[in-house]
């Protein structure tokens, strides 16, 4: 503050102290109080995915409703249903072209979600594929192309591109990660945000090269979960009240660090009812699996509110 | 520029510099321990050979070093069937390194229902580890009762690792010359100042070779360095800085970290210089068609611009025609899907005749059903010759495969505008016209000196080119090879590029992949003109008689991988006038 008060009367000098003060003190005066930020609800611990809902052609097509959606790729290059109850194995026409699927998930209205993987004998096709994230009609079962992350000039250094998916009930939101454009030296990852009725994207965090993802209500709120693909760490970023992505991304744990643990990401990411996290991990290095490679371990860990984190339990090779 | 150009003395120091910097295939270092480092790895070793001779063949944890209810653990552990079961190989009983990794008091954690009596006052836990395998079995032992109530078996996990293994891997770590050399150390004076230095161990994972490994790190300011070391084979793998960072997530660094860094830092990313043997290239992996050598020059002139392998085409059951296209390349970072496994290795042919350059490509789990391993090789001869080899090391995933390698060659005469690619017929050579293929057939004739083809130019100048026959040991029966002859439009993705994938695996015509760019077939006059060479091979699992084949054998307590190797060859004789 710079000395201004320097008049020779006492009135003055009076009035001028009285100026400066106002002025330090105005200079000094503390700001308003920011308006408080109101944290997003709290939803009650546990899944987000209670209200995914059965697909309607089930019925229509013969099948039961104990399904399950096979992406292994081993009995064919493309996505199956497999009948539980019926022992049987179906797939619509339309599921064929597009070839070997890895992730998925379903919305509240029964329409599955898929995204590609590189598989063996890439072609043209199978390149741009992997570009694309799939939807199946919840009534006609029909496949068709969802949505499309932008595919880089040159994909030979990284066949990747959409490949996690989760899904929100408590905001209606899919989220979908894309490798797409990531090299060794840059990690140019996106997490997405979309609107299942329309593609749209309603927020994304890019920098992020995340393979298995999962939404999950915890103690402070509802968090996406995603597994790194270049270390073996999971990590988590907040979702607000709309769903979207905010924050930085939070450090969870080291798969590497676990008791027996390995070297791997995490492929897949599912939480039970009894909020235990069953996590699938392979050694990921942006190259495609080949049939008879994929043997994945699999982590357990349960849910810890106090600590609002995860304590591991157990780990086994994949059956 | 400029600079260097007036200072003539500053060009050949850039150029030694350059030289110097460039990685060409590497050779494996041999460290020099130190006598006492060097007695006791020796005795190690000698502890192994002892074990191998006893029943069961295991290395005991040191009794001087144990308390008395260890030591009751340990033996009665031993003594149990069901824990040492697993020790020899089922097959052929032969045993299998195995060591006592850790004995203590049972905790909570260890405990499951067969144990649930137990308490870490009453009963202990012994750990075996299993060298051959890279497995891990863990017995609580009921001290009182000087039984065996569980054995848990825990594959691909690693131990605990003893102190005493733990100290020699330090020892190893400090000696190695190139920890010396990250760390700014002299070899002698320094030394006895490690034990100041801030030392860390951490966890880490030898997945290539499935060995035990362990990493001494040695910490400075805010960097660390990682000294991989591998404790099956008491050798060190490799190093590498990591920053410390302010992250809360941790760096591990693993044996496949290291080698697939090395190998796309030095081959993927850049290409190396070679040159020996009046030869002179440039090398590198490309993410899909394997290596590719470029600008290949004999007595400094060009005979190769370009040559790689694309794909290999695996065909199971030729009735039902199933199978894959497999591509080799770079680790990671692509779309290849049998790997390169370490840098190329550059080894010396058979009296001084010349050089070999040879890649290796394997899948992990090799050589476990359907997990393949290939190689690429080229012999350098020093009298101009180039043999171009495409060898499979088995196995996949059954005994009817076929195997057909895509290789494609840019060869050149360096006469473009008057060279000419012809084929003997029996009686003379005649010109290719048009862009064509043709089948290696038993009826195929070659030439007195056992060509089959030639490029030659109006001076003479060429090559000859001999299929692999059958007759020197390689490929029973001959390589029953597809030749094509391509133009070459580097414009165009019909090689010159990366090429994902090509063609169809299981195809038993011509239609192999090269043919499509022959559709309209083009002249080939005046063209530069890519060769497409693609060769048969199948495997054979009858004993005694394998080929493209693999299998694993117990030799001194631990798995070596016995192959049976089948290969396919074309050799360029260079023709001169």
């Amino acid at each position: 503050m710079n000395r201004i008060c320097f008049p020779a009367s006492l009135s003055v000098r009076l009035l001028w102290l009285l100026l400066c003060a106002t002025v330090i003190l105005a200079a000094c005066g503390r700001a308003d109080p920011a308006p408080a930020t109101v944290p997003p609800p709290v939803r009650p611990i546990g899944i987000a995915t209670r209200c995914q809902g059965l697909p309607r052609f089930l019925e229509p097509a013969g099948l039961s409703q104990q399904v399950a959606i096979d992406t292994t790729n081993e009995l064919a290059g493309h996505v199956l249903l497999r009948d539980m109850q019926q022992q049987l194995l179906y797939a619509h026409p339309s599921w064929i072209p597009f070839g070997p699927m890895g992730s998925f998930t379903r919305d509240r209205d029964g329409n599955i979600y898929v995204a590609p993987i590189p598989f063996v004998d890439q072609d043209a096709q199978s390149i741009a594929n992997q570009y694309r994230l799939f939807r199946i009609d919840s009534d006609s079962s029909e496949m068709t192309p969802f949505f499309e992350v932008l595919q880089p000039a040159d994909a030979t250094a990284n066949p990747y591109g959409s490949i996690g998916l989760a899904y929100d009930c408590g905001t209606d939101s899919l989220y979908l990660s894309s490798l797409a454009g990531s090299t060794r030296r840059d990690e140019l990852g996106v997490l997405y945000q979309l609107d299942p009725a329309t593609g749209a994207i309603r927020s994304q965090l890019e920098g992020i090269d995340a393979v298995a993802l999962i939404v999950f209500n915890g103690r402070d709120g509802t968090r996406l979960y995603y597994g790194s693909a270049r270390t073996p760490n999971l990590f988590s970023v907040a979702l607000d009240e709309a769903g979207r992505l905010t924050g930085e991304p939070r450090y969870e744990f080291s798969l590497a660090e676990l008791s027996e643990g390995n070297v791997e990401s995490a492929l897949r990411l599912q939480i039970s009812e009894a909020n235990q996290m069953t996590l699938k991990a392979y050694r990921f290095d942006y190259s495609p699996i080949a049939a008879g490679q994929l043997t994945r371990n699999v982590y357990t860990l349960d849910y810890d509110a106090s600590a609002d984190s995860w304590t591991f339990l157990s780990l086994a090779p994949e059956q | 520029m400029s600079v260097f150009l007036r200072n003539p003395v500053l060009f050949v120091l850039l150029l030694l510099i350059a030289a110097a910097c460039a990685r060409p295939p590497a050779a494996t270092p041999t460290p020099d321990w130190s006598p006492d480092l060097a007695v006791a790895l020796a005795e190690r070793e000698a502890a192994f050979s002892a074990a191998l001779e006893a029943d069961p063949p295991v290395v005991r944890l040191w009794e001087e070093g144990l308390d008395a209810n260890q030591r009751l653990a340990q033996q009665v552990a031993l003594a149990d069937r069901t824990f040492t079961d697993g020790t020899r190989d089922p097959a052929t009983r032969r045993p299998l390194r195995h060591e006592v990794m850790s004995i203590r008091p049972a905790l909570p954690a260890d405990l499951t229902e067969k144990s649930a009596d137990c308490t870490p006052a009453t009963c202990y836990h012994v750990e075996l580890y299993n060298y051959a395998l890279n497995t891990t079995r863990a017995a609580i032992v009921n001290l009182p009762d000087r039984t065996v109530v569980e054995v848990r078996y825990l594959p691909g996990i690693q131990p605990d690792i003893p102190e005493y293994l733990v100290a020699l891997a330090i020892r190893m770590a400090i000696q190695a010359p190139e920890v010396q050399q990250a760390l700014g150390l002299e070899p002698s004076a320094d030394m006895a100042t490690m034990a100041a230095m801030k030392t860390a161990l951490n966890n880490t994972r030898c997945e290539r070779s499935q060995h035990l490994c362990i990493a001494p790190t040695f910490l400075q300011g805010t960097r660390a360095l990682w000294v991989i070391v591998d404790l099956t084979e008491m050798r060190i793998v490799g190093t590498r800085w990591t920053e410390l960072g302010q992250s809360s997530a941790p760096v591990i660094l693993t044996e496949r970290t290291l080698i697939d860094e090395e190998v796309y830092e030095n081959y993927c990313e850049q290409y190396q210089a070679v040159s020996r043997d009046g030869w002179e290239f440039q090398v590198g992996l490309t993410p899909s068609d394997g290596l590719e050598l470029r600008d290949v020059r004999w007595r400094d002139k060009t005979v190769i611009h370009s040559v790689k392998l694309v794909d290999w085409h695996v065909n199971y059951s030729e009735q039902d025609n199933f199978g894959y296209n497999d591509s080799t390349g770079c680790p990671i970072f692509g779309p290849a899907v049998v790997a390169a496994w370490g840098v190329p290795q550059i080894e010396p042919l058979p009296a001084g005749a010349g050089f070999a350059l040879r890649q290796d490509f394997r899948q992990d789990l090799w050589p476990q059903a359907c997990n393949y391993r290939y190689e690429q090789r080229l012999d350098f001869y020093r009298d101009g010759r180039i043999g171009v080899l495409a060898i499979n090391h088995g196995r996949g995933c059954g005994n009817d495969g076929v195997y057909r390698p895509i290789i494609r060659l840019h060869l050149t005469t360096g006469s473009p505008a008057t060279q000419q690619f012809q084929e003997w017929d029996g009686n003379a050579w005649r010109t290719w016209e048009t862009e064509q293929w043709q089948l290696q057939a038993p009826a195929t004739p070659y030439t007195r000196e056992g060509y089959q083809y030639r490029l030659v130019d109006s001076s003479g100048n060429g090559f000859a080119l001999t299929p692999g026959t059958g007759r020197y040991g390689n490929n029973r029966g001959g390589d029953n090879a597809w030749s094509y002859v391509t133009v070459h439009h580097p414009d165009r993705p019909e090689g010159h590029a990366d090429l994902p994938s090509l063609g169809s695996c299981c195809s038993d015509d011509h239609r192999q992949g090269p043919e499509l760019f022959q559709d309209p077939p083009e002249p080939l006059a005046g063209q530069e003109l890519i060769l497409w060479y693609v060769p048969y091979m199948k495997n054979d699992d009858t004993p005694g008689a394998q080929y493209c084949w693999a299998e694993g054998i117990v030799t001194d307590g631990l798995v070596q991988m016995l192959t049976y190797p089948c290969q396919a060859s074309l050799l360029l004789t260079p023709l001169r006038r």
